[in-house]
């Protein structure tokens, strides 16, 4: 647009030196308007419209040369005429290419009265008698409307992110909140994790202490069988001296005296008495699941339930009961390593066996265990393991046995399957 | 040791008695025969339960000594066992454990005693002696009443009647009426009743017949109007 007025001016100044008449001048520049392919209308030092294009007259509704003579401010609604003749004199103050400006956007007056949206650009076109002023006009109309289709589509679009940038901050938030969930979760896993840790190193230690109590036990006893047999006999035959009984009846006080040692420190690491309530077995089943289910997860064992519905409750210390099927499920979950990922399963089931006990089985799918082994592995301090102290079987024994239940392991073809049997709570009572 | 012991004649031996002992360790059970020999008892021992249960004869008088603890079948369970096998033995439990639940479980299921290790030899002894002395009166009053369950078998249909009247208190009349018997006949019948079941008066023979399971009508003065 700059460039055309730059045109325009050039074209007068070269038509001034050719020294064509005046009028010639303007005819052929009045001409040369109509293929310009903007709105244009040229006005004189006192704003009357002296030249214009048909372009003019179809955007703002005039007749071909109606326009002519108009003062300009009849193209200006009426609001603004005022305003726009004084800008007008302040133009020819200083007349330059610009592009005319408004605050709140500029408009045209169309001959029914309608505004339409205009771009106007001035351009100063010197004459011999004063500057006219080049108007080009473009009607913008369509452009407002996109940009304002635009402006709304944007807004829309921002709407719709702001909307999306709440939906997703929900959904941050509620990660976070699973997040902590999750952790607080772990945290609890993890303190009964180590609560197991102790309760099993308490147990442990209490097993091996009460394994070697009993093995040393044996051999104190019988020490005390002799030489009481020996004591007897001697003195129903009279063939020793009182010093030689004495020496014998004090060897049996020592025996005794070291029995009683081993007993007290027995005792001392005892893993208390059972706590029995009546309880409902399968939940403890599942509660000990619990405590493992890192392990499970982690060795890819899945557990296949297979409870009795409506079992009737046992007598156990539930702790100790935990312990015994956390001992059974690590060495099912240990068996199993070595096998396929889909067949580390560990079926549990629980069935009521008679009036009196209630039978828990768990088999699994690893190696199983040779018939001659089958007794051996509740032997306190007997392993297969390189790591293995060898008495979880023998501790999982004694607490089911302290219960007045029987645990065994069964062979099977393949993998093993060991079972126990815990009191009704009503025939215990 | 075992074979040591029988050489020497006993002397204070109830008569034939043995002590069956139960232990899986060899010494304790070795030299539990050893102690209970020392007093001229005799005393058979056995590695298992099932040792036990396949080698014994539930007709032999004695006691039984078991552990508590063993492999394979536990004193608990052989406890549990017997009875199924017909053994009656008083049975002396030996706890390595002295464990109360597992204890008060063998005396509620019958168990004559238990005792903790370790052993003291003079209560252990006491205890046996005690056991033979239970199994030895349990035999006798077995014995007693399979005698008499035999005499009653061989009493005839109408002795018979006469002997549950009697047992329900009936006098000689009640039960002439009763029976539609002259009561000289009666008395024919319950001198026999009396005759055949060893008894030298009425109470002997309620006795003899309340040990037989024999119930009273419980309508003793009933007569037929």
């Amino acid at each position: 647009m700059k460039q055309k007025d730059n045109n325009h001016s050039e074209l007068t100044i070269q038509a001034r030196r050719v020294g064509r008449d005046k009028a010639s001048i303007e005819t052929s520049f009045g001409e040369f308007l109509q293929f310009v392919p903007d709105a244009m209308l040229i006005v004189d030092e006192s704003g009357r419209v002296v030249m214009q294009n048909h372009l003019v007259e179809s955007m703002l509704g005039y007749d071909a040369q109606e326009l002519l003579g108009q003062p300009v401010e009849s193209l200006v609604p009426r609001r603004r005429r005022a305003e726009h003749a004084q800008q007008r004199n302040g133009y020819m103050q200083f007349p330059r290419t610009r592009a005319m400006e408004a605050q709140r956007g500029l408009t045209a007056l169309h001959r029914s009265g309608r505004e339409i949206p205009v771009e106007i650009s001035l351009s100063p076109l010197n004459m011999d008698d004063g500057t006219w002023v080049v108007v080009a006009m473009r009607d913008v109309s369509e452009r407002r409307r996109i940009e304002a289709a635009l402006k709304e589509a944007q807004s829309d679009l921002e709407r719709r992110v702001a909307e999306r940038t709440q939906d997703l901050q929900a959904v941050i938030q509620q990660l976070r909140q699973a997040q902590a969930e999750q952790k607080r979760v772990e945290e609890k896993m993890r303190r009964q994790q180590e609560e197991l840790a102790h309760i099993s190193r308490l147990a442990v230690l209490g097993e091996v202490v009460s394994s070697l109590t009993h093995e040393l036990n044996q051999p104190l006893a019988a020490i005390n069988n002799y030489v009481n047999g020996a004591i007897r006999r001697l003195t129903k035959d009279h063939v020793v001296s009182d010093d030689c009984l004495e020496a014998m009846r004090r060897a049996t006080g020592q025996a005794e005296r070291a029995s009683h040692i081993v007993q007290r420190v027995r005792q001392f690491v005892q893993k208390g008495t059972l706590q029995q309530v009546a309880v409902d077995l399968n939940g403890v089943i599942y509660s000990a699941m619990d405590l493992i289910e890192f392990e499970l997860s982690r060795r890819q064992v899945s557990v296949r339930y297979e409870l009795a519905p409506a079992l009737p409750a046992v007598m156990a210390d539930v702790l100790q009961i935990q312990q015994v099927i956390v001992n059974l499920m690590r060495n099912a979950i240990e068996a199993m390593e070595n096998g396929l990922t889909d067949q580390r399963i560990v079926k549990v089931s629980t069935t009521q066996r008679d009036a009196q006990f209630v039978e828990v089985s768990l088999s699994d799918q690893g190696q199983g265990i040779s018939i001659d082994e089958i007794e051996r592995i509740f032997t306190p301090f007997y392993t297969t393991k390189p790591q293995g102290l060898g008495i979880g079987l023998s501790l999982s024994r004694s607490i089911i046995e302290a219960h007045g239940g029987h645990l065994w392991a069964d062979s099977a073809s393949t993998g093993s399957c060991f079972r126990f049997t815990l009191c009704l709570a009503e025939e215990c009572g | 040791m075992t074979a040591l012991a029988m050489k020497e004649a006993p002397q204070n031996s109830l008569q034939g008695d043995i002590v069956f002992i139960v232990d899986d360790d060899p010494a304790v059970r070795d030299s539990l025969c050893w102690l209970v020999e020392s007093v001229g008892l005799r005393a058979q021992a056995f590695d298992s339960a099932l040792g036990f249960l396949e080698n014994c004869d539930p007709a032999q008088p004695g006691c039984l000594v078991l552990d508590v603890r063993m492999q394979q079948m536990s004193g608990l369970e052989l406890q549990k066992q017997l009875p199924l096998s017909g053994f009656t033995l008083p049975i002396i439990f030996i706890t390595g454990h002295g464990d109360i639940p597992m204890a008060v479980h063998a005396l509620k299921a019958g168990a004559f005693d238990f005792i903790t290790k370790p052993l003291n030899d003079q209560a252990l002894l006491e205890r046996i002696q005690n056991a033979l002395e239970k199994d030895k009166q349990q035999r006798q009053r077995d014995a007693k009443r399979r005698d008499l369950e035999k005499r009653i078998k061989n009493l005839t249909k109408r002795e018979h009647q006469v002997l549950v009247q009697v047992v329900s208190g009936c006098l000689n009349k009640v039960i002439a009426a009763n029976l539609h018997l002259s009561i000289k006949t009666v008395e024919v019948h319950r001198a026999k009743v009396m005759e055949k079941m060893a008894v030298r008066n009425v109470a002997e023979l309620i006795h003899a017949a309340i040990l037989c399971g024999i119930q009273p009508t419980g309508k003793p003065n009933s007569s037929i109007a």
